[in-house]
């Protein structure tokens, strides 16, 4: 067939609006401008899949795309709990989104009272541990420290009675000091009882501020007794209230070892101490109880 | 089949055009496969300027894309964040947030074994200190 002039195949000419741009990358054709087959340059994309990273941005190419997705693939993570201590501990949230918060607990067990006196662990303080750790249920004292629980009340003997919570007896640079005048007597008595059960002997160290105490009017014995009183004991040489009792020997010097082995059961624990001096003018003593202990 | 092209008084052989209407955008006319006249009928998808969410998918429609179609994303982020931990909780305000690096708890300043009351458990964990102090200071 012949065509009339500018027409191909029926078509005119004029009417091909086609260009290069417009067709697909490979495909040939005639469009507009010439009659010159063309070969389109639109690019085939193909069905792709774009990964958008965190807060990126993309672009899609131009082209025919016969599908295809923009997608994303971020780790989430959610709430932490961190229980700190003394290492460092990395919480793995880089390259992740969080869907909660990181909580950082408070260290565990972390109070001034078991931190050693004057330090700081972790902001808290200042420490207020000052002493030995008594663990061992023998040792009624050691250096001013005593057992968890244990504790001592002071009596006085005081215009002919005993008097709660009189006296001088205090903790000074690990010890436990006690100071009393001439005729008095001030007395301990552990809130803690002790088991004499297989036990055969008690010990007990004394000491003075200066080192070895002078003796002379001076004398310290030591009492178990079935119950614990905080009131007036009569000069501890009979107290109905004290139930059953045993009073081990007086010591006149430093270190004393009594024989308890007949004595078995609970009992609370006196010591006493006695200034016997009756002389003129004030005669203050001071012993340092070192420690008390049962073996 | 040889198409003949009076105007140039020349002729091209029909066989060798390929395209056809779908591979033409919409609209666009052209001669193609067979020496026939197609209308293009490829659809041409709007440009698109879209903020995605976090892990959001979006489907690409089929036809031609001019290559404006813009994808973003504006996710609230959070930078390094190192914590020392003590006697109050401390809470990382991570919620929400993208992490470009990693969160670091500190060791407890100063926990020792020495500064720590003999036989008491400081901390948790493998950070966990057993205080060996019994003294007087």
């Amino acid at each position: 067939m012949i065509l009339s002039l500018r027409k191909i195949g029926g078509s005119d000419i004029d009417n091909l609006t086609a260009q290069q741009s417009d067709v697909l990358s490979g495909k040939k054709f005639v469009g507009q401008g010439s009659e010159d087959v063309k070969e389109g340059s639109m690019p085939e994309r193909g069905s792709p899949t774009y990964t958008l990273s965190a807060n990126g941005e993309l672009t899609l190419p131009s082209g025919h795309y016969s599908g295809g997705k923009v997608t994303q693939n971020i780790a989430t993570m959610g709430a932490q709990i961190i229980d700190p201590g003394a290492n460092q501990i990395v919480v793995q949230t880089a390259g992740k989104y969080m869907t909660d918060d990181v909580i950082v607990n408070p260290v565990a067990n972390l109070t001034p009272d078991v931190i050693k006196l004057g330090e700081y662990v972790g902001g808290v303080g200042p420490g207020t541990w000052n002493g030995y750790v008594i663990d061992d249920p023998d040792i009624l004292i050691y250096r001013g420290s005593m057992q968890e629980g244990q504790r001592y009340n002071k009596l006085k003997y005081f215009n002919n009675e005993y008097v709660n919570d009189l006296g001088t007896a205090r903790i000074v640079s690990g010890t436990l000091r006690l100071e009393i005048d001439k005729k008095e007597s001030l007395v301990l008595s552990f809130t803690k009882p002790i088991n004499l059960d297989t036990k055969t002997k008690l010990i007990i160290q004394i000491e003075s501020e200066y080192g070895s105490v002078e003796w002379k009017n001076l004398s310290a014995k030591i009492l178990f007794a079935q119950n614990l009183i905080s009131g007036p004991m009569v000069d501890m040489g009979y107290n109905p209230e004290l139930g059953n009792y045993h009073e081990l020997g007086r010591m006149e010097r430093n270190y004393g070892e009594f024989d308890v082995s007949g004595i078995n059961g609970w009992w609370y624990v006196y010591f006493c101490y006695f200034h016997t001096y009756g002389g003129i003018g004030t005669i203050k003593r001071t012993i340092d109880l070192d420690y008390i202990k049962i073996s | 089949m040889i198409l003949p092209l009076p105007f140039k008084g020349q002729s091209i052989d029909g066989t060798v055009l390929t395209a056809t209407a779908t591979d033409a955008k919409s609209g666009v006319v052209l001669i193609g496969k067979d020496g026939e006249e197609y209308v293009g009928s490829m659809p041409i998808i709007s440009a698109q300027n879209k903020k995605m969410a976090l892990n959001e998918t979006y489907n690409i429609p089929a036809g031609y894309h001019g290559g404006s179609d813009r994808f973003y994303q504006e996710l609230p982020t959070l930078g390094a964040q190192s914590v020392a931990p003590g006697g109050q909780t401390v809470t990382v305000q991570t919620s929400g947030k993208y992490m470009p690096y990693n969160v670091k708890v500190q060791a407890v300043e100063n926990l020792k074994q020495d500064v720590i009351k003999q036989g008491v458990t400081v901390g948790s964990g493998a950070g966990a200190v057993v205080g060996t102090f019994s003294g007087w200071v």
